[in-house]
């Protein structure tokens, strides 16, 4: 059975050797509730995959339970009861729930409880209600892929390059904002500032990477495939190095931990996500009127549609990518702050948004940053809705489809120009 | 300095452990998938980013069809279904896709293998694929009925007992995997050399080197390109299929996207478009890997790094660190590998 619960971990891990120790124990937790009423006194126990039970315990005043898991596997969690009097496994739930652990870490487990009361008086908002607000929170989404996105489009736009390492300058801006908000107590009212700072280092970050990295490798004449798979090494030592000093554990930024959601006609969201959406989308407005019309904005796009011919009019066109990696990894930080503020923090979070970004740019036409923001949206919207038809796991299927689909049939995307691509 | 630093490591150890690696089954399966993802990218000029694709039609096919029996449960057959599977991938990945450029080509291939993933985990598959606990099922994995048990046990003509000396001591069932998987490392090794012999291979060379000129002489590059992902693909698959011999099970957790870069990396250490590069790089990137996993491990044991810097279960992280260098650095400096030549690993494909 251990041999087993290893080979599992070790296979999580893409592929094993040596067997690791496992020497930090694992832990199943929960807190046995129906709304906000919490149950004392229900066993929950936990069965290996052997069948073997692994422990079990009764929920304490609180109604928490945690029980350590001693190696890696697959359990099974079962609510063995007593349950109170007019409390019941929701329909269509089990008191059984299947957890996979991948590694070693907390786990939370819930079980889906209701009371009587609940099951009279459950209503359900009409269809088209819900729609809507699945449409809502797609728009949120999308705003934030777009933010995230236009740094992505722009430095192709400027070098050529498709920075795969993009992703990880969103992941990067989250958990820096985090480390800034528990490290400097910027909580509630002074959260703002960590988040100033972060999307300040998010820039020096992509400056570093441009002056550091990227900039002299493109003048010792590396072509943008190689620097391609650079930029995929890149990731990886950024994603590594973020797991190893930040912590596996996803983390939620403690300003706005849970709100209480506010209705406006049939909209019903947490107030941080109205703020969200209003940023995300004030943030757009402004990167398209400094695009638009500042010099910077008007050489950044001179350079991205004709390099040679921007250099020739005295456009200096070095500075001019040092500035787009500036401002892309910094909107790329704010974007990665605002997801991780909807979502949560993790280290694995560009790995997440990786191809969600692709699609977002890829859809819009790599190179221009209203297509990115086009795109974005677009993606959030198609993702996020699709949820109100298909399961929840399939939302990421319907992003990778546009993308495949889009770039098989008009490679160029929406707001491209077509040009020889193959 | 140097003594002190050696003193709570025991290089032996090392050096047993990082050697067992390299010649180890995971070395043979990177090994194998290297070499076909060397045919994509190193002779064909193909940026195939999505080959644990290959990998996972290999392994997942193989699998349906052995615990479905569609086949009569017959392994052979249940293999030869997995090879068939991934040549259905080859041609849906290339025929809509073949014609793009480089880099979207790159994005596409990484899409489509993390759609053949994610479908494999859906809820909705979960009756031919296992979902997320993959195949065999719990149970029968329990059972112990699996189909690496046909290939480690009822096949293996070794009898029973311990090989080999000092640590690199293996058991008939470990023997016999490595046997099987460095013999197709060898098979696929001297076939791409007999390609590449052939005229058929000059042509490939000449698509990677200049397309417009291949299809000015009248060659169908489209045709080339796919029968070139076609036979690449089904070498990845067989690679896949092994390591799902030797870990017992198939499962979507194996099949991420980072393990294409692992093969990547393994390719470019070696040296592309180089016949025996890819298993050069996959057996100097396993005693690299596990050498320097093994030394961190024990000089943060012994204290030498102190556990600010690294902690003992961080040390797993340092592999994939480790990789995201190899590929910078080696691209940077030596996009040849170790026994690649200069001017053949030059890509920019367009």
């Amino acid at each position: 059975m251990l041999i087993f619960a290893l080979a599992a971990f070790c296979a999580s891990l893409t592929f094993p050797l040596v067997a690791s120790a496992l020497d930090n124990e694992a832990v199943f937790r929960g807190t046995v509730r129906v709304g906000r009423e919490v149950i004392p006194d229900v066993t929950v126990s936990i069965v290996d995959d052997a069948g073997t039970e692994v422990g079990s315990v009764a929920s304490g005043d609180d109604g928490k339970w945690a029980i350590p898991i001693p190696y890696i596997g697959e359990f099974t969690v079962q609510l063995i009861g007593p349950l109170p009097d007019g409390i019941s496994i929701k329909e269509g739930a089990s008191s059984e729930v299947i957890v996979v652990l991948e590694e070693i870490r907390t786990t939370s487990v819930g079980f889906q409880l209701q009371s009587e009361e609940q099951k009279t008086i459950l209503e359900i908002p009409p269809t088209w209600e819900r729609l809507l607000n699945r449409m809502v929170s797609g728009l949120k989404v999308g705003l934030l892929v777009a933010l995230a996105s236009i740094g992505l489009s722009l430095i192709f736009g400027v070098t050529g390059l498709v920075n795969f390492a993009h992703s990880e300058m969103v992941a990067f801006g989250a958990v820096i904002a985090l480390v800034l908000e528990s490290s400097m107590g910027l909580t509630g009212g002074l959260f703002p500032i960590a988040v100033v700072l972060a999307v300040v280092i998010g820039g020096f970050l992509g400056l570093f990477l441009e002056k550091g990295i990227f900039g002299p490798l493109r003048r010792k004449k590396m072509t943008n495939i190689s620097l391609m798979v650079v930029s995929i090494g890149l990731a990886f030592l950024m994603r590594y190095l973020m797991l190893i000093y930040h912590g596996a554990e996803p983390e939620t930024y403690e300003s706005y931990k849970i709100q209480k959601g506010i209705s406006l006609g049939p909209i019903e969201l947490p107030p941080k996500d109205y703020y969200i959406i209003a940023i995300a989308f004030v943030t757009l407005v402004i990167v398209g009127i400094l695009l638009q019309r500042t010099r910077l904005g008007t050489s950044m796009r001179a350079v991205s549609d004709n390099p040679a011919l921007a250099e020739s009019s005295g456009i200096d066109v070095n500075r001019t990518i040092m500035w787009v990696w500036i401002f892309g990894s910094a909107l790329a930080g704010l974007g990665g702050i605002m997801i991780g503020l909807t979502q949560v923090v993790e280290w694995q979070m560009g790995e997440k948004i990786l191809l969600l970004i692709f699609a977002a740019v890829t859809l819009g036409g790599l190179g221009t940053a209203y297509g990115a923001m086009v795109g974005g949206i677009a993606i959030g919207l198609a993702s996020e809705t699709s949820t109100f038809w298909l399961d929840n796991d399939l939302k990421f299927l319907i992003a990778l489809a546009v993308l495949i689909v889009i770039l098989l049939v008009r490679p160029q995307g929406i707001l491209g120009v077509r040009e020889r691509l193959g | 300095m140097i003594m002190n630093i050696l003193a709570g490591v025991d290089i032996g150890d090392l050096l047993g452990l990082a050697l067992r690696a390299s010649i180890g089954v995971q070395a043979a399966t990177f090994a194998l998938a290297a070499v076909g993802l060397n045919l994509h990218y190193g002779y064909t000029g193909l940026l195939n980013f999505g080959v644990v694709a290959f990998m996972a039609a290999g392994a997942y096919g193989m699998a349906i069809f052995f615990t479905q029996g569609w086949l009569g449960g017959s392994l052979i057959l249940a293999i030869a279904g997995g090879l068939v599977f991934a040549v259905v991938i080859a041609l849906s990945i290339g025929l809509p896709s073949l014609r793009l450029r480089a880099d979207y080509l790159a994005i596409t291939t990484i899409a489509i293998a993390e759609v053949l993933r994610i479908s494999f985990r859906s809820q909705r598959l979960l009756d031919l694929t296992g979902g997320p606990f993959g195949l065999p099922s719990i149970e029968d994995r329990n059972a112990e009925v699996s189909f690496s048990e046909i290939v480690t046990i009822d096949w293996n003509p070794i009898s029973d007992g311990s090989y080999g000396f000092w640590r690199l001591k293996f058991d008939e069932q470990t023997l016999w995997v490595m046997i099987l998987g460095w013999t197709l490392v060898l098979l696929a090794t001297l076939l791409i050399w007999g390609l590449m012999k052939s005229p058929w291979g000059r042509v490939i060379k000449a698509i990677r080197e200049d397309e417009d000129a291949a299809r000015a002489l009248g060659k169908n590059v489209f045709s080339y390109k796919l029968q070139s992902l076609i036979i690449g693909g089904m070498i990845v698959a067989l690679a896949g299929i092994t390591r799902a011999m030797n870990t017992g099970f198939v499962e979507t957790q194996q099949f991420k996207p980072q393990t294409t870069f692992f093969i990547w990396t393994v390719l470019i250490l070696g040296g592309a478009a180089s016949v025996w590069g890819p298993v050069i790089g996959a057996v100097s990137f396993w005693f690299i890997i596990v050498f320097v996993e093994e030394l961190l491990r024990q000089m943060v044991e012994s204290g030498w790094i102190p556990s600010v810097i690294l902690e003992s279960n961080d040390v797993a992280s340092v592999r994939m660190i480790m990789m995201g260098i190899m590929l910078g650095v080696l691209m940077i400096w030596r996009p040849q590998g170790l026994v690649g030549k200069k001017e053949e690993a030059q890509i920019d494909v367009r």
